[in-house]
């Protein structure tokens, strides 16, 4: 009876999982089953609050779609992909990644790999992933009920709540007063485990003959860019002839705070700028198709 | 090796299985070495205290019964709790009190630094250790004889149920169920494991839950006010309690489904009208051993009347301090030793109060025990000030709003709070509850779909592991 009311109640959470409107699950269900665009932005937060697709769509004559997500690091982007290549092979890629992306952080750890659960048995590369916690990960996810732990509220929150969304980008509105400070170092070591998963990244869409690009955002602190998770990503991306596009302490955007909605993220009109910004160097990159 | 992990899952039902397929006289074997597995799969090195323990506190008992010269009695009975105490105090205390001491004395400019120990604190050290401690302070003062049965007593010792965060078992309790033949009870091991269902609810669904909110604003005291320090506040508490309450409810469970009985640790504690009905409501284990082997060794309050609350005074002060070494800690102690003084002078815990006082009592005591919990959780002393500041002098900020966490809560901290009022002020109901299997399948259901769909997993540690 148990296995039963698993099975069944599963299955109709399957289905309003599926048929959700709006909000992070509906997004999440584009780009993994639906997104045929040919410009994928791939990222966390700052993938999401900072790529305007309708930008490049105009700079660069190719729809696009913004598959960023908040809170979520390599392992997420890999199952994005994996899902993407496995449907329709996009021309490029633009990821963003964060130094959380390579070190030993609980930031984007496989913790975060909770929402693609509902998603089991869906890819096997996404279920190489979920099953990377250990075998009672595996047994765990055999319960349908499992899948969708935590997931209602964000069910909910699709079917009731109106959800802003240009394409996947969600602007933020507005600005805060900040102060440019050095960013704390912290001395966390890199994560093999991340770094495993960036090389695959790398070498999926390589293989698939995806042009891939990195960026790193725009910030409102001072970096300390030799530190070690910098210097492994530069590293990986001369290993795999990845451009990257690293506007982490650019002079513009660190002399206009206004852009900023905190010192993470820029807002709309910060957005709006680094998107114009990005889609002519990306462009330019294009035609000429030289290295940087 | 958590209660709430699949692994343990697959070991209590390995376990169990072999229990009660195994002869009578070889389980105590059985559980032993379940116990001891259970404990190395923290770090397997720590194994080799609690045999220390084990080996001393059962020497020395031994020993107390065969001495019969009360000089020598004592000091066996000294070298005993000295010894257990000391690694306690190695392991927990030394580094705090180094650096204690260290602070105080830069304070007079004078500088003088004693390298601290890098060591992990072991799960569970000081719940088993008073465990033992306890065991040889009975045999001594004659309650009870020395177990002659060294596998037996080890298996007191470290029984896995209660291992690593209580209840506080007594040896006159416990060790002689060890010598009872358990038959397999299809209507215990069912009661064992519906205590075990409700244990893991409270604490995954309701206080993992909690704990989201409440470490965002408590380790992060800088970026958040008062009302969201008075909401994180109210959470602790439920967090605290959903947390132990939850791990002592599952231990008594997997006790019960082995077929012994560990004392009850919680009654309701936050429907206690006074501080002293809510120390005779909260972690019951605990409370009752610091009385028994300290307040009362003390003079208790047969002693004049402000010997009698220094009494209370100190044991509270310790009590805090067991919680963990950190001054926070010590204070919480203070204030609940400082407020039971306050009930015993005033007389306020024995008063009969009417309806209107009563409910008055009952919301004043509350308030007072949440408003306590700042300092148990808060990081430092200097959090808890700005914490305690923010909840009386800013409580009109905006609060910081977890959307998710508050939805969760919803659904899940009125079943906890239902279920403790109905057993509290409305016992009889649950005759009702007992007699109707539909509701009670319905129930048990309803608490198995909450905790797969809302339980907080990979990641939710009890908080009192890190006594």
């Amino acid at each position: 009876m148990l296995f039963l009311i698993d099975c069944g109640l599963a299955r109709v959470l399957k289905l309003f999982h599926e048929g959700c409107p709006s909000g992070d699950i509906r997004e999440m269900n584009y780009a993994l089953k639906k997104s045929s665009e040919d410009i994928i932005f791939i990222g966390s937060s700052r993938a999401r609050h900072h790529f305007v697709p309708s930008i490049f769509e105009d700079s660069l004559g190719l729809n696009s779609y913004n598959a960023g997500m908040n809170g979520k690091g390599i392992f997420y982007h890999y199952c994005i992909l994996g899902a993407l290549v496995d449907r329709r092979v996009p021309k490029i890629i633009v990821l963003d990644l964060t130094e959380n992306d390579l070190i030993t952080s609980e930031r984007f750890g496989l913790a975060t790999l909770r929402v693609l659960a509902p998603h089991y048995n869906y890819s096997p590369r996404i279920d190489s992933v979920l099953e990377l916690g250990g075998w009672s990960k595996r047994v765990k996810l055999q319960s349908g009920l499992y899948r969708f732990n935590s997931e209602i509220s964000e069910i909910i929150s699709g079917y009731y709540l109106t959800h802003e969304s240009q394409d996947g980008y969600k602007p933020l509105r507005g600005t805060s007063n900040m102060q440019l400070i050095a960013k704390p170092n912290e001395d966390n070591a890199l994560d093999s485990l991340k770094l495993r998963y960036i090389k695959k990244f790398f070498s999926l869409a390589k293989r698939k003959g995806i042009r891939l690009f990195v960026t790193l955002s725009p910030s409102y602190h001072v970096s300390d860019m030799n530190r070690e998770g910098f210097k492994a990503l530069r590293r990986l991306c001369d290993e795999y002839s990845v451009p990257v596009f690293d506007y982490s302490a650019d002079e513009f955007f660190l002399s206009n705070p206004s852009l900023f909605k905190d010192p993470r993220h820029l807002n709309h009109e910060g957005a709006t700028e680094y998107s114009r910004r990005l889609a002519q160097r990306i462009g330019r990159l294009l035609i000429s198709n030289e290295a940087i | 090796m958590l209660f709430n992990s699949f692994q343990f899952l697959i070991f209590f039902a390995v376990v169990t299985g072999s229990f009660y397929w195994l002869p009578h006289r070889y389980r105590w074997l059985l559980l032993l070495v379940a116990s001891y597995y259970f404990y190395m799969n923290w770090a397997p090195v720590y194994a080799l205290l609690i045999l220390f323990s084990t080996g001393l506190t059962y020497t020395c008992a031994l020993m107390l019964e065969k001495v019969t010269t009360r000089r020598i009695r004592k000091i066996l009975l000294t070298i005993s709790i000295i010894s257990n105490l000391s690694v306690l105090f190695l392991f927990k205390y030394f580094n705090f009190l180094n650096q204690s001491v260290y602070e105080a004395l830069s304070f007079f400019n004078i500088r003088w630094e004693v390298p601290g120990f890098s060591l992990l604190l072991p799960v569970g050290i000081s719940f088993y250790t008073f465990q033992a401690v306890g065991y040889t302070i009975d045999v001594y003062r004659g309650e009870m004889r020395a177990e002659r049965h060294l596998g037996i007593y080890a298996l007191f010792v470290s029984f896995f149920p209660q291992l690593v965060a209580g209840p506080i078992e007594r040896a006159k309790n416990l060790l002689p169920q060890f010598y009872q033949k358990q038959f397999f009870d299809p209507k215990r091991v069912a009661s064992g494991l519906k205590w075990m269902l409700w244990g893991l609810f409270i604490k995954v669904v309701v206080a993992d839950r909690a704990a989201i909110y409440v470490d965002a604003v408590y380790n992060n005291v800088d970026n958040h006010t008062g009302s969201s320090f008075l909401v994180a506040t109210v959470l602790f508490a439920i967090q605290i309690y959903g947390d132990f309450a939850g791990y002592s409810t599952i231990a008594v469970g997997c006790a019960k489904v082995l077929g012994f009985d560990l004392m009850t640790n919680f009654k309701r504690p936050y429907f206690a009208p006074t501080i002293t009905q809510f120390w005779r409501r909260w972690h019951i284990s605990l409370s009752t051993w610091f009385k028994d082997y300290l307040y009362f060794p003390l003079g208790g309050s047969r002693v004049g009347q402000f010997r009698s609350y220094l009494n209370i005074l100190i044991t509270f002060l310790i009590s805090g301090l067991w919680h963990g070494a950190k001054w926070t800690f010590v204070v919480w102690g203070g204030i609940h030793g400082v407020l039971l003084v306050v009930e015993k002078a005033l007389g306020a815990a024995s008063r009969r109060a009417s309806m209107f006082g009563r409910i008055t009592q009952y919301a004043v005591c509350m308030c007072v025990v949440i408003l306590s919990w700042v300092f148990f959780r808060a990081n430092s002393l200097q959090d808890s000030f700005v914490i305690v500041k923010g909840i009386f002098f800013n409580v009109t900020s905006p609060v910081f709003q977890d959307k998710t966490t508050f939805f969760y809560l919803l659904i899940s901290l009125p079943i906890l709070v239902v279920v403790e009022v109905v057993q509290e002020f409305f016992p009889q109901s649950m005759v009702y509850w007992r007699r109707t299997q539909a509701f009670r399948a319905a129930s048990y259901l309803y608490l198995l779909v909450a905790i797969m769909l809302v339980g907080v997993f990979d990641g939710g540690q009890f908080i009192y592991f890190q006594f």
